[in-house]
């Protein structure tokens, strides 16, 4: 009786054991989960490397997915298998699979002024040694490198792509008020004029000026009002100048109320519906705009516009690309990374109309011939140089968080840019205070 | 007598006044939900209200469908609904039957140590958990969120209050008539206790059907996604498909109020043994 | 003297055996409840004395987290936002859920039909609810402000976008998803009330509003104390509408504590913070639950 008994247990955990199992087989294979290199290291044939990035379903097809094929024709022995997350939770997603375990072998960084944080974390491989032992050569990505990913001397990341932050305009809306476009060279002052001027003479629902109505698309702009600009130590009151900048567009009508755009959840296709005339973003947008297949509007690019009495700074992001520290495939990962950010990454990159990282004359006439673009927005997209956050350090990207909330206090009227100086001010210190 | 009489029919006209409103407040939302979910992005917002549109945007709904990739996140969630309410079950009447009839030494001290943790409330214990999860390789995949879940201490207690009723003399009789502690187990605990199983089950359903925060926390890979994190998704992502994202918020409603159509009782009954507890 | 050590014998042996049995019963359940919920609660307590960084970095910090807790000022705000969250909410819940379940209990037509409609929102995903609200409070075009400034208010508030008016939305919100639990467990005390007293109240000439004052609602007390310190909790707990909604916006007007914790936590990796912070939620949780033990106590004795 006592063994029967037994028996059911046992015949009830291991069923229990099989149902677990269950439920982790539906997501390995080829979803994958934390137990597959283990059974790809038993495969001599291929290798398999996970790649983290964001929204594959929507950028996959347009951009990963002919440099991934192209790669993996060349190296039948490596596989690449894409893990993607959500856009906006990207960050906290890629934190999340990297202290958790998961054995991603390369990510990117969401933006430059991510990777500080993840750097510290020491997720990122030091890839100097690397390089150093395959000779590579880093001059064909110029400053950036330099600027954006190196630490403590080390380089710990490759930059896939660059954006140049610039002016996109609507050239009907312009044509309709007869006015002319935008200039490579202007001022965020001169900007607003212009946007009021064309709000003047457009219909209602037109906007002279938006922004992409989310916190870090606008905060970049506050960031500019200074030279030399540092968010850790610099005095913040320079920031006061964008603040009312915006505010009073805000008031004239020249650009729609910041919580009216957000609670509409309004986003750049707005700019793709022809209601914005100009509008601040990267360079990327210029895919989203080509690709759109019946847009109805002629669009142009100026250069980025500046502060006036600063040095004419555009503002430019990069999307960096690391190899995991903990990765077991090292080789194959350095092989696929200096593919995708190298010159034939490069190539296959500039035929879809994104700025690679990785520039020589070749790759930036392959990009200016298929962006075909009139001769000013060409001139605005490239040869651009460009001010940032300051520099790196743990409490980076906690700080820009800090500020870009109180930003957003500014602009719901909540909050005036005097109180937005106090407050984040307070907030600064007290992070890097806390940090210590 | 006239004067009780109007008072009594004032009194019941109130009466509805306040139970319709308030049924009709409860209900409005949705049905706000459900008729811009036909509509197209201009209409939704248009005022006055069309409670029916005109034209029915069906495409809302198929288009959704795509984007979202509706298909796979349904079949997550449910086959993490389906897995983790059966665990929760099956190991929650197993260890409720151990707790209720039969004696051992230690029973009552392990009993208030379940006890004692149900009032530790998820977010004390999730950072932790999550170091374990991660420890044994299991982040970002549908297991840590069956592990975590399928064995809270909730189950067993209500079970175990459910047992407690079934009386004694009823398994000393079965003891003595030959049957196993299994055989109690299977053939005459559970089918009395089929009651007390559903509301549990539909308990378990319903919580992880709308879970957020632990898939929130464990899932990164979007073919891992379950509905509630996916609609999250949507929202940030396509923000401006208004009529889509309705669509896609009907969608995750309405498995649950179906259930909730069939089993209205155990559902009741579920809550109000709930609230037994403590 | 032989017989009783026998005796002893046989108990000890059925001892043993039933213990066995009972573990084998226990063990599915137990193994999981030890990994996932009773170790995890002791590494919590440790973790918030330590500055682990959820990667390599752990050193022992004593009391540290906690001193810390109390001069960010994010912290204050996000505690004091769950106060007062709490504070307005629970008691709108309780009274309105009480009177209405009073009224559903009165020979209403078609109370069934009501009942199931107000659990509708209790039973449907917080993220769809969440979603739908948050259209329903667009400032400018949303169903709410355009049937207010119908009927006349020409400056309704901006709800969500507005630091003043953005947790009083969410709260309205919560209030109207709650409702319908606590009406179901006051109807299930509100049948355990026996008709008598009623009769007697009738005899003695009260009227409807005396009957509820002086019967129901001393009748009630038990299901009303639970269902207070219920809703407690569960306020205490809130994190999807306002993660979902706001994200603890404008600036930090709607940040609550278990938003803060997931933050420092998840977004941060600052687990050891974090679960400082876990324990001053656990803190509170603990004394309204120990108030709850003691008045049971109180109640049973």
């Amino acid at each position: 009786m006592k063994k029967k008994l037994v028996c059911l247990l046992m015949a009830a955990a291991l069923a229990l054991g099989m149902t677990a199992c269950g439920g982790n087989g539906g997501n390995g294979g080829s979803d994958g989960d934390g137990g597959n290199s283990e059974a790809n290291a038993a495969n001599d044939d291929q290798v398999t490397l996970r790649l983290a990035l964001w929204d594959w379903e929507v950028d996959g097809p347009s951009t990963y997915e002919p440099i991934i094929e192209a790669f993996e024709d060349q190296n039948p022995d490596i596989k690449i298998e894409v893990v993607s997350s959500p856009n906006a939770d990207y960050e906290t997603k890629l934190t999340t699979m990297l202290s958790g375990g998961d054995d991603i072998d390369l990510f990117f960084a969401k933006s430059n002024t991510a990777l500080p944080g993840v750097q510290s974390k020491d997720f990122c491989m030091n890839l100097t040694p690397l390089f150093e032992e395959n000779k590579y050569d880093l001059t064909p990505y110029g400053t950036v490198i330099e600027q954006q990913m190196t630490f403590d001397g080390g380089v710990y990341a490759l930059p896939f792509r660059t954006n140049d932050w610039v002016l996109f305009y609507n050239k009907n809306i312009f044509d309709d008020a007869q006015m002319d476009y935008p200039s490579n060279d202007m001022t965020w002052e001169q900007v607003g004029e212009l946007a009021k001027e064309i709000s003047s003479k457009t219909d209602d629902g037109i906007y002279g000026y938006c922004f992409n109505p989310k916190v870090g698309f606008i905060f970049p702009a506050l960031a500019g009002t200074e030279d030399g600009f540092d968010i850790t130590t610099s005095d913040l009151s320079c920031m006061t100048k964008a603040l009312d900048w915006i505010l009073d567009l805000q008031e004239s009508g020249a650009m729609e109320e910041y919580a009216e755009s957000v609670s509409m959840s309004k986003d750049q296709t707005y700019f793709l519906k022809g209601e914005w005339a100009m509008m601040w973003n990267g360079s990327w947008f210029v895919q989203n705009l080509s690709n759109e297949e019946d847009l109805g509007f002629e669009w142009g690019v100026a250069k980025s516009p500046y502060w006036e009495g600063t040095e004419k700074n555009g503002f430019v992001t990069s999307t960096p690309l690391c190899i995991n520290a903990d990765t077991k495939h090292q080789e194959e990962a350095y092989r696929f990374l200096t593919f995708i950010c190298g010159e034939e990454g490069a190539k296959i990159l500039a035929t879809t109309k994104l700025v690679p990282g990785y520039m020589n004359d070749g790759v930036l006439e392959s990009y200016k011939a298929n962006l075909s673009l009139d001769e000013s927005s060409v001139e605005a997209l490239t040869d651009n140089v460009t001010y940032s956050f300051g520099e790196p350090n743990p409490v980076f990207s906690q700080i820009i968080s800090a500020g870009q909330k109180e930003m957003e206090l500014v602009l719901t009227g909540n909050e005036t840019p005097e109180e937005f100086v106090a407050n984040f001010e307070a907030q600064r210190a007290e992070l890097i205070k806390n940090a210590e | 007598m006239n004067k009780t009489k109007s008072r009594n029919v004032i009194f019941a006209i109130l009466k509805y006044a306040v139970v319709l409103t308030l049924t009709f407040s409860m209900l409005i939302p949705f049905v706000w939900m459900l008729s811009a979910s036909f509509k197209t992005n201009l209409e939704v917002f248009a005022f006055p209200i069309q409670w029916i549109p005109e034209v029915f945007h069906f495409e809302n709904y198929s288009n959704i469908w795509v984007i979202a990739n509706y298909p796979r996140m349904f079949f997550n969630t449910v086959k993490l609904t389906a897995i983790i309410t059966g665990l929760q079950v099956l190991t929650s009447t197993l260890a409720a039957y151990a707790f209720s009839k039969i004696k051992f030494p230690e029973r009552d001290l392990l009993f208030l140590l379940y006890l004692a943790t149900m009032m530790v409330p998820y977010q004390v214990v999730m950072i932790p958990q999550f170091s374990i999860i991660r420890n044994m390789g299991l982040s970002n995949t549908h297991m840590a969120l069956i592990l975590i879940q399928a064995f809270t201490p909730m189950g067993v207690f209500l079970i175990k209050q459910f047992y407690d009723g079934i009386p004694n003399e009823l398994i000393e009789a079965a003891r003595i008539d030959g049957l196993n502690e299994f055989g109690i187990y299977s053939r005459i605990m559970l089918p009395l206790s089929k009651s007390a199983i559903v509301s549990l089950a539909i308990l378990t359903i319903t919580a992880t059907w709308n879970d957020f925060l632990a898939p929130l926390i464990y899932i990164s890979d979007s073919k891992l996604f379950t509905i509630q994190l996916g609609l999250r998704n949507l929202c940030s992502e396509y923000t401006a498909e208004y009529g889509q994202i309705m669509a896609a918020s009907v969608m995750s409603v309405i498995p649950i109020f179906v259930l909730y159509c069939i089993f209205q009782r155990f559902f009741e009954e579920g809550m109000i043994s709930g609230a037994v507890k403590g | 003297m032989s017989k009783t050590s026998v005796k002893n014998k046989k108990s000890t042996a059925i001892v043993r055996r039933n213990r066995r049995k009972a573990y084998l019963f226990l063990l599915p359940n137990f193994l999981g409840f030890i990994v996932f919920t009773l170790i995890p609660v002791a590494m919590a307590l440790f973790y918030s004395f330590t500055n682990y960084d959820g990667n390599k970095k752990m050193d022992f910090v004593g009391l540290d987290n906690f001193i810390k807790l109390f001069s960010d000022s994010s912290f204050v705000i996000s505690l004091q936002n769950t106060i007062i969250y709490t504070i307005v909410t629970v008691p709108l819940i309780i009274v309105l859920s009480l009177l209405i379940s009073v009224l559903m209990n009165n020979g209403v037509k078609g109370a069934p039909v009501y009942r199931a409609i107000m659990l509708f929102p209790h039973i449907a995903s917080i993220v769809a609810v969440t979603v739908v609200w948050q259209f329903l409070y667009n400032a400018k075009s949303g169903p709410i402000n355009q049937i207010l400034r119908s009927i006349g208010i020409a400056n309704p508030p901006s709800w969500l976008s507005n630091q003043k008016t953005a947790l009083l939305a969410v709260m309205i919100m919560i209030i109207w998803k709650g409702i319908g639990y606590y009406m179901i467990t006051y109807l299930a005390g509100l049948r355990g009330i026996p008709k008598d007293q009623y009769e007697a109240a009738t005899v003695d000439g009260a009227n409807a509003w005396e009957k509820l004052i002086y019967v129901t609602v001393p009748n009630l007390r038990p299901v009303t104390f639970y269902a207070t310190i219920m809703c407690i909790i569960n306020s205490f707990q809130v994190f999807t509408p306002i993660y979902v909604m706001t994200k603890g916006g404008p600036g930090r007007a709607t940040s609550v504590l278990v938003l803060k914790i997931y933050e420092d936590a998840f977004v941060n990796y600052k687990f050891g913070y974090a679960s400082a912070e876990a324990m001053i939620l656990f803190l509170l949780i603990l004394v309204v639950t120990l108030i709850q033990f003691y008045h049971n106590k109180k109640l049973e004795a």
